[in-house]
Order: structure tokens, then sequence, then C-alpha cells
């Protein structure tokens, strides 16, 4: 059984937040093109909540000052490969943060090249936890999951952050995006519970997760209640209150945050099982 | 800089290894095996390798200590000038308030089985009579019996058991106590020498063995005189046993009249085909050899287990063959001069204290003998004078001895305890002034085996960690100081040279045995004692009429049995039904603990499957165990093969206030006297009872 | 193949005795925590048999180091003879390594805050010496020695034990020589 690794879930949750409001604006600015003032607040909050994760991820280590050197074998290792994406991510966002202040042409395309760098940042987290030593992981789940978290945050932090900027048309399809992100995840994980359970550490993790009372707490709060506030909302075709919103926004955190806390605690490595 | 220095692992241990310790300006940074020792071949076990770390543990203690209050826990430093004025001041004032020595008592073992440590033996013997602890907690029914059989304690080197083309292992547990004999045992398994292991549980070196008899505890003796009854029936006897032995006409018909093998089946616990089977190949198979173990004389007929196993191998002609004998022990290559301890030079070498750990020195001293295993109940009887005083030197008797509660009772009475130590212990707790002292890193010393032919010399390596001192250098100070208080008040010498005093041990005795020309050649390495590898080579015993004797007159004088007959051990009572056996672990020596690091939360209660059915138990459960001495709680563990009458507790390093001895009461063995002056601790006959605890 | 060293390990002949684990210990002296190498005593359900055997067990150099593949800072080397070299130095403590490493070979320091494992004593090696645990055991239970076809041809050798994971994972460069039972006698 994993630990609770907080600094990791710190990092990996907002990070995949931040990403998810870069991929949801070029997804807006497809379609119009976006408001001066979202933009700006949505490249702000992203930047913020990308520089927390990287500074969280850093707790992580036991020698933080020297995290320069986790760049240097993007050969194998997944994890230099994230920092080297990431470290991208972020370039590409401090030119978003430029354009932000002195609106010019080339935005889709700056968004397009930064959402692009960031969701290869978050394959290649998921991709660290791909070792076949933890069968719970050696899939296609954990890029699943992450990407998942991306898009269902990322579209409701910017339903929230766009508020009155968002045409009512924009606002649905984010709303509808994130109906539909949660709706794949419920999916998927009774995908992921049914295929890891045919190895003895892969039984262990299912066997762990439906018995803890926290997996069930992260399955009401953030998948089942905001799915049934989300179609009840979107059906009755009457415009979100913003506590609504807000609502919907924490319980889905929560979950999420809850979630990533049990990936980690749930993992069940191969291990000698031998006395002493 | 590197150096490196010789040292000898200075334990209760049958390998005596020698150690090459290597240091790195000034520090200790490694220690290894010393090729020479052809014994240890350069290999050390697991604890000795740890040294390094006990060496320089921030447990140990560096300054001498003083206690406000027993049992307070609060120790405060104070100098070396201070604690000797203490000790000094309160010896000279009990000397002078019961006009005799008497009231001072020294309570030494084997904490450290070097020769120089016997300078504490000798302070004492510097300050006139005094009370002492004699005898032994180990070996001392099993001494004695291999004296009145052999007439002296020996066994053959190791390295004979090479020889043997059938070895029975019985009671003993070389895998954990003795692992440098493992190789040999194992090698002669590869060349299709069988093994046989006898012992009560299922213990690491039966797993490794050809063959595992589990016999059910004490009653090894009537097992071996079931052997015999099958050897005599079967006329396989030694036919020259006419011309080394005594007795063996009536011992023969003590077994054709008395043993009756399916008596000796059911209460063993071995089927009367085994014991057949094993007996004819025992008798047919030459050279064959048996190495009895500690374990199976520790009963109240532990005497006689040995002596019946001692007549099964004479019996078979397997006494004085290379490669064969009954392998116990030996204290041949212990002749020291004994100066130290101020013995008189014309004592013979088993008398020289040597055994007894006490010299006798009747013209000018005589000295109060306690034995070791009931000190605290004879201490208590002590009146006139009372004791008053104690020393404990390589001694833990408050986790080790049986009886606390007498132990509790005494500390009551005594005015002052002294303790001389590495780490505080059970017994340190008790204590008012703790004495830091030397390992053996950090002194001169001189040490032999009590199992192999191998002697040598002990070097410092390193300057004492903080303020510890040696024992012999302890002895010198405290001399010094009483005879500075008051002149003549001490014999013992008030100072010297460690070396020398060490060169002076290695006397002509000593010299002869190891074919040395002056004592200075021991300085160049371990030297092997030149005995002929097989013990009674030449059939030439040491016993009074120079024969193997099956029949023992001097038993008989003592009140025992004069020839070895079966005598059942103490049974369990229905109030405490199960037995409790404490073997050895490996990771320890009686309470000297090794690895740190696994001590263990709980005691574990190993128990058959059986045992855990009648209680209804379960592995992981928790359990109180106890009898009228005490209780302890822990945990059960199921293991097969273990005894069905019994409950096993290994001697392992246990977080908690009691020791496992809680449960001891102090049984003493048939013998021990002769040898030892105290019968021995018949520890394996402590019987309890336990309970689900929920 | 280019040479690959490892461990051959006799579960007959091994005691359990630790002497490798403490001789490892001696020669790093490692704090109590990290234990580079370990002994484990098999599970008694894994045999017909009750058994008292064991193995000792400390990085296996595998073929395929998953310890090496994960690390970010290439801590790790595989060194022309197969030694998989672990550079303190190096190390950030990101302990991906740990989860990694199917045998829990890598161990956390704690309070350095970094990771240590067995480098297989190649500094010994280099100057023609056994590794410290090799010479330190007293049954020669565990030895040193080339992972090669002509060593899994032997008779006995085996490539895993019962309640190991499987080699596939990481190709270990460690061979056994399984426990054999004896005769037993109990009492009926
Ligand atoms: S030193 Fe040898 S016998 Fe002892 S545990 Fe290690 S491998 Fe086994
Ligand atoms: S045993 Fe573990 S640490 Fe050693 S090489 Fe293999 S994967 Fe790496
Ligand atoms: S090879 Fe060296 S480093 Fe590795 S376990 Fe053995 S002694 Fe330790």
């Amino acid at each position: 059984m994993g630990t609770w690794e907080w600094p990791l879930i710190v990092f990996t949750v907002l990070s995949q937040i931040s990403i998810g409001i870069i991929v949801g604006l070029l997804g807006l600015d497809c379609r119009n093109q976006l408001k001066e003032k979202l933009f700006k607040q949505g490249v702000v909050v992203s930047g913020i909540l990308l520089m927390i994760a990287l500074l969280a991820s850093l707790f992580h280590l036991g020698h933080p000052e020297a995290a320069y050197r986790a760049i240097t074998h993007l050969g194998s290792s997944w994890l230099s490969r994230e920092i080297l994406f990431f470290i991208l991510t972020f370039v590409g966002w401090l030119y978003l943060l430029w354009l932000s202040f002195h609106p010019a042409g080339k935005l889709r395309s700056s968004l397009l090249i930064t959402s692009v760098l960031g969701l290869l940042g978050i394959i290649s987290s998921a991709m660290i936890y791909v070792l076949p030593r933890v069968p719970a992981w050696n899939n296609v789940a954990p890029v699943f999951f992450f990407i998942l978290t991306a898009g269902l945050l990322g579209a409701l932090a910017l339903v929230i952050l766009g508020g009155k900027e968002l045409q009512p048309e924009q606002k649905k399809s984010l709303l509808n995006w994130a109906l539909g992100c949660i709706i794949v995840s419920i999916f998927m994980f009774v995908l992921y519970a049914s295929t890891i359970k045919v190895n003895a550490q892969g039984a262990a993790t299912v066997q762990f997760l439906l018995s803890s009372p926290l997996f069930w707490l992260r399955a009401g709060l953030g998948w089942l209640a905001p799915l049934i506030l989300l179609l009840i909302g979107l059906k009755s075709q009457k415009v979100f209150t913003a506590s609504t919103l807000y609502l919907v926004f924490a319980l889905v955190g929560v979950g999420e945050i809850l979630g990533r806390a049990l990936f980690y605690v749930s993992a069940v490595g191969i291990h000698i099982s031998a006395l002493f | 800089m590197y150096q490196t220095h010789r040292n000898i692992c200075p334990r209760n241990c049958y390998d005596t290894c020698s150690i090459l310790s290597t240091t790195r300006n000034g520090i200790l940074i490694s220690v290894e095996g010393d090729p020479l020792h052809e014994y240890t071949k350069g290999k050390l076990c697991a604890k000795a390798l740890e040294d390094v770390k006990k060496v320089y543990s921030q447990k140990r203690i560096r300054y001498p200590m003083k206690q406000r209050g027993r049992f307070s826990g609060y120790w405060e430093r104070i100098s070396w000038d201070e604690a000797l004025n203490l000790i000094a001041g309160t010896i000279l004032r009990l000397r002078e308030e019961y006009g005799n020595a008497l009231p001072l008592a020294l309570n030494k073992y084997s904490g450290n089985f070097g020769v120089l440590h016997n300078a504490m033996e000798g302070l004492f013997s510097g300050l006139g009579s005094t009370t002492r602890a004699i005898g032994s907690p180990c070996w001392s029914a099993g001494v004695d019996a291999q004296t009145y059989d052999f007439g002296t304690f020996f066994c053959s080197d190791p390295g004979d058991m090479g020889k043997s083309q059938l070895i029975w292992l019985w009671g003993v547990n070389p895998a954990w106590t003795a692992v440098h004999q493992m190789p040999l045992l194992l090698n002669a398994m590869d060349r299709g020498v069988k093994v046989v292991c006898f012992d009560t549980y299922f213990s690491a070196t039966a797993a490794r063995s050809s063959h595992f008899i589990q016999v059910r505890p004490g009653t090894d003796g009537l097992l071996a005189l079931g052997f015999s009854k099958v050897i005599v029936e079967e006329n396989l006897l030694d036919p020259d046993l006419a011309s080394y032995s005594l007795g063996h006409e009536e011992f023969i018909q003590y077994l054709r009249r008395d043993i009756d093998l399916n008596h000796c089946a059911e209460i063993t616990g071995v089927p009367v085909k085994t014991i057949r089977e094993l007996a004819v190949d025992y008798a047919k198979t030459h050279p064959a050899c048996i190495w009895a173990g500690f374990g199976l004389q520790r009963y109240t007929n532990g005497g006689q287990n040995l002596r019946a196993i001692d007549a099964l191998g004479a019996l078979a002609g397997h006494i004085g063959e290379p490669g064969g004998g009954v392998q116990y022990g030996q204290f041949k290559t212990w002749q020291f001069a004994g100066q130290l301890q101020g013995l008189h030079p014309k004592q013979t070498p088993e008398s020289k204290g040597l055994l007894k750990s006490v010299p006798q020195d009747k013209e000018n001293r005589e000295d109060r003998l306690l034995s070791i295993n009931n000190f605290a109940e004879q201490a208590l009887q002590c009146s006139d004078p009372p004791v008053k005083m104690l020393w404990i030197s390589g001694r833990n008797p408050l986790s080790q001895d049986g009886n606390l509660h007498l132990w509790k009772a005494l500390i009551q009475k005594l005015d002052y305890i002294v303790i001389s130590d590495l780490f505080h212990s059970m017994s340190s707790q008790a204590a008012d002034l703790f004495l830091p002292v030397t390992t053996h890193y950090e002194h001169w010393d001189l040490h032999a085996s009590y199992w192999h032919y191998w002697v040598g010399v002990n070097e410092p390596t390193i300057a004492p960690v903080g303020e510890s001192r040696s024992d012999l250098q302890i002895a010198w100070a405290v001399s010094h100081k009483l005879n500075q208080l008051a002149p003549g008040s001490c014999a013992f010498p008030t100072g010297g040279e460690e070396k020398e005093t060490l060169l002076k041990e290695v006397g002509p005795d000593m010299l002869e045995i190891l074919g040395l020309e002056t004592p200075e050649e021991i300085l160049n390495g371990p030297v092997r004692a030149r005995f002929p590898a097989t013990a009674w080579e030449n059939r030439r015993f040491k016993t009074p009429s120079g024969r193997f004797e099956f029949g023992s007159a001097r038993a008989e004088a003592s009140g025992l049995p004069a020839f070895p007959v079966y005598r059942p051990p103490l049974s369990p009572s229905e109030e405490f039904p199960l037995r409790l056996l404490t073997p050895h672990h490996a990771t320890t020596i009686n309470s000297q603990v090794y690895s740190s690091e696994t001590e263990k939360e709980d005691f574990i209660f190993h128990l058959s499957p059986e045992v855990a059915e009648r209680y209804a138990l379960q592995t992981g459960e928790r359990v109180l165990v106890w009898n009228k001495f005490g209780k302890l709680e822990g945990i059960v563990q199921i293991e097969n093969r273990l005894p069905r009458e019994a409950v096993i507790l290994y001697q392992e390093p246990v977080k908690s206030n009691l020791p496992l001895n809680s449960l001891m009461g102090t049984p003493n063995t048939d013998m021990g006297n002769l040898s030892l002056g105290a019968p021995g601790f018949a520890l394996n006959e402590t019987f309890i009872n336990l309970r689900k605890l929920n | 193949m280019t040479k690959q060293l490892g461990f051959l390990h006799n579960s007959e002949k091994c005691v359990g005795c630790q002497g490798c684990e403490m001789a490892c210990k001696n020669e790093y002296q490692t704090d109590a925590a990290p234990r580079w190498r370990q002994v484990f005593q098999l599970r008694e359900e894994d045999y017909s048999l009750p058994t008292r055997m064991f193995f000792s067990m400390a990085c296996n150099h595998c073929a395929n180091p998953e310890c090496l593949r994960v690390c970010p800072v290439k801590a790790y080397t595989k060194r022309e003879d197969g030694i998989v070299v672990h550079d303190h130095d190096r190390c950030i403590g990101c302990r991906l390594c740990l989860m990694a490493c199917p045998y829990d070979r890598p161990q956390f320091n704690p309070a350095q805050k970094k990771v240590e494992k067995c480098n297989l004593c190649y500094q010994r090696i280099d100057k023609g010496e056994k590794p410290a645990c090799v010479a330190a055991c007293i049954p020669e239970a565990l030895q040193l020695v080339e992972i090669n076809e002509a060593l899994d041809q032997r008779m006995g050798v085996l490539k895993t034990l019962p309640g190991l994971p499987s080699p596939d994972i990481t190709q270990p460069a460690i061979r056994f020589i399984g426990p054999k039972q004896g005769k037993q006698i109990r009492r009926d």
C-alpha cells in the first residue's frame, strides 16, 4: 500500500487544472474570439496554479536544491521528460502572459502550442506511474485519469473565472464538457477496476478502494453530486447561479483531490513475500 | 592512516573468533575475521560484525555515573576520583564495621571471558575473605557428567568431526550458536555423511540436517539408554570395552533389566522403529560422533542425560575414535598462570579456579561461596555478617537469574551496589554506581575457547572511548585508592602494565600446551594448543580408575546414581501445564544484544498447532503467560514442529521492562558441585500457564 | 550478451545468520535503517513441509534495471560488468526508484534524504576482492558469479524462488539453489 503523497497530490492536481484552463481557453477561442479580460484572467490564474504546483513538487524531493538535475535523463526517465515539458509549458505561459498585456495576433497558435506542451507534460506525469512493478498503474489508466482531471477542473475553473464575460452558449459548452468528463471518469474507473482485478496486486488495489470510505466519499462528492447538479441545471435551461457553480467546482475539486490521494495510497506493488 | 590490530571476540560463545580490526586515524572503522585462525577462518558472525556500531554506540556509558535513588534513572556524571572514593570508602567502612571483608560480594561471570578480567577476582582476594558467586548458569551439570565419565572435561578439536561418517547433533543448534561449525557439517552432508539432529523443536540446524528427531524435553537420557539397549540386544557392543571401561557389565544388566523400548518410545516421543534403526546405524558406522549441546543438561536430570549419552558413545566404541567421541566442550586450553587472581602456584589447573572462578588459597582466606544460580537467595540468608556491598561485573543478574523477587529483596538490604558494564542494563537500574568499562577494542587481553583449541591475544585497537577503563585498570585504581586512604588495606597491585600482566598469565603450563618458548610469541597471532585432535585417543582416562567409568564411585559418593540411569525431569502440574523453553537466538548472547534494529515490540510465544488449538489461539493474538514467579504478555506465533507440551520463547531483544526470566525460578541441575562448586541452572524446568487476552 | 556479474545464493547452505547483511553494514558503516542486503525467510506455506529456509538479497544488478530507467538524474549507471551503480552524490531523493524496483533494494535513508543501495562492492571487485557479504558468508552460501547460459544449465540452479516477483520484470542477476528437505521424524 502506498502513502499519502501530499506534495505529489498538490502538484499533479494543480498543474492539471492550470493546463486545463489553457486548453479551455483555446477551445473557447476556436468558437468565438476570446474576450481580452477573460483571456488575461485565465492566463494569470493558470500561471499562479502552475507555479504553486511546481513549488509543491519540490517538497517531494529529498534535496529540492538539486532539482535542476532532474532534467538530465530524458532518454528514459518520464520524470525528466515531465519536468522538461512543464518548463516549456511555463515558457509558453510567459509568452501568453506577455500577449495578455500586449494584444497581438498569434494568440490562438500560442494557446495551441502551450496546450500541446501542457498536455505532453500531463501525459509524462502519468507515464511516471506506468511501472511494471505496480500492476494497478501499469496500463493507460493513469494517463486517462490525469487528462480527465485537467479537462474537468479546467472547464469548471473557466466557467467560474469567466462569469459575466462568458456568453451563455460558451458557458453551456464548458458545462457540457465537464459533464462529459464526469461520465467518462466513472466509466473509466469501472473499466479500470475490472481490468486490474486480474492479478493479485491489482485485486488488492480494487479491494482497498471499494472498502475505503474515502473512495465512496470521493465517488459521491466528486462524481455523483456534481453529475446530478449539472444534469438538472443543464436540462432546466435556467442559468446557473454563481453559488451553484462554486458548489459544483468545490465538490469536483474535493473529489479529484481525494481521488488522487487514493491513487497513491491504493497502489500495491509487487513485493517479495517472505518473512522478516 | 590505516592500521590493523588483532582482537578476539570475548563473549561466552563456542567460536571465540579472532578478529582483525581496522582503524583510520585512530577511529575503528571495520572488523573482519583473522585468516590465521584455522577454526574461524577469517570470518565473523553477524554479532561481531556489528562491533563498530557497538563501540561507538550513543547508548554506551562513557563516564562514571552515580544514581540518585535506585531505579530512579536519575544518573549524574562523576569523576573517577569521586567514584573510587565512594567505592574505597564503602569497603573500608564495611570492613571496619564487621571486622572482616565478608560483607563485600562479587558477582561476575561471562560478559567478557578475557583472562585479564580476572582482575576483579584478584581485587576481591586482595581485600581478604569475601563473598563470591561461584558456579555457572550455563553448563555445570554436563561438565560434571563428563568429569565422572572421563575424569575431566575435554573434547576433540572441532575439526575432528570432519572425519566422521555419521554425526549426531544432540540438542545443539550451531546454525545459531556456533556458526563456524556449519561449513564442516554442510560439507560432510555433501559427501554423503548423514547428520542427524535431535532437538525438542525444529531448529535452524534441524532444518539443514539429513534427519530431524524430535525428542520430548528432558528425556534425552532415556533416549540414549534406549539406543544403548538396542546396541546390547543386537550385540553391537565394542568388543574392546573391557579393556578400557569400568562397570560396563553392570550397566548392560541395567539396560537389559530396566529399559523397555516401548516405554522409552512413549516417554521420548521417538518411535521404537526409529530408535532401532538409529541405534544400529550409530553402532555400525565408524567413526561416528555425537555433539551434545548445553540445553539438554539444563534439567533437574541434566547430568544424567549427558552421562547416558557418554555411555552410549562408549558402548558403541566411539570414544577415543578419531572422528568419534561425545563432544561437549573443554577447559584444557585455559591453563593460564592465575597470578592475577592471586592463585597459589602449587594449585592444580582444575583447582586453580579456572572452573570454579574462585581460587581457594586456604592458608590465608576462606571466602564465602554462594551459588551463582541461587545468589540472591543465599545472600539474603547470610547474617554473620550480612552481605552489604555488591559488585556486579560482566553480568546482568536482574535479567538472567531466576527468582527475581529475591533479587529485589536483596537489593533492599544492600548498602551499596557497583556495576561495571558497557551499557545500562536491567541490573544497572538497581546500582548506585556505574563504572564504564572498555570493549575488547580498547584493552589488552588473553582468550581461549571452550570448544576449539585456539588461544590468542587481544590488542587494544583504539584509545578507550570516553573515560572507560578495563576491569584490570579499575581493580588497580581501587586498590590504589584503598592503599592511599588506608595503607596496606588491599593486597592487589596498585598499578602496572596491561601487556606485562597479560604475558605473566602465559605461564609454563600454557607455554607447553601452546608449544611456545616465550610468552612474547603469543603476541604474533592466535596459536592452536598442541593437543592431539582426538580426545581420549589412547583411551587412558583421568578417572580414579583410569578407565571410562560407566559406574562412578565419585558420583555415588556425591549421592548421585553410580550409573547413568533414567531420572525423569520435572513434570508439569495441572496449574502450570506447559513447559517454557528459552533457547538462544542468533542475534543475542544471553542479555548481550547485537542487532539493536531488530528489537521486538513484544515477546513472541511460539506454539505448536496442538497447543494453539488447546487454548483456541491464533497467530498474532495476545496472551498472558504466567506462573508463580511472574507474568508476561506477548504475541502468539504458531509454528509446526514445536513440542506439544511446551512454549518456546527465544532470548531475543524485546522492548519490555520485564525480562523473560520473570517467569523463572531457580531449579538446580543434578550435578555441578564437583567441578564448579555449585549445581547448574535447570532453566528448562520452567512451567507456565497461558490465556488469551482480549 | 556482455558480462553480467551477479549473485548465486544457496538456500540449502544458508543458515539465515545475517552475517552477509552485517558484513555489508560493517564495510560501509551504513545507518541502522537502510538494509542494502536483507535476509528473508521463505514462508512455510510455499513449501509442502515446514522449513526454516532463507535467502539473502541485495540489489540484483538487473539486466533490465527499472531503477535506472526511471531515475531522472542519471544516478544509476550500468557498468561493463553489469553492476548497477547508484551515485549517491547525484541522488536528489525523489524515490522513484523505490517505486520501480520490485525487490525494494534501493533504500531511503531518512537522515540523508537520499537513496542508497548495494553497488556490488565494485571498489573491491576492481581490486580483485570478493564483495564483503560474499567474503563473510561462513557456509559459503552466497557467491559472486557471472550470470550466463552455463550457469543456468547447471543442475539445481533456479531463476527464482516462491514468493519472489517474476524475474521477467527486471531480469535480476541472481540465481538460487533451492532448499531440499531433510527426512523429518516427529513424535506421534
Ligand atoms: S551470511 Fe551466508 S549463511 Fe548467513 S544469512 Fe547470509 S547468505 Fe545466509
Ligand atoms: S534490484 Fe532493483 S535496484 Fe537493483 S538493479 Fe534491479 S531494479 Fe535496480
Ligand atoms: S555486494 Fe557489497 S554493497 Fe552489495 S550487499 Fe554485498 S557487501 Fe553490501
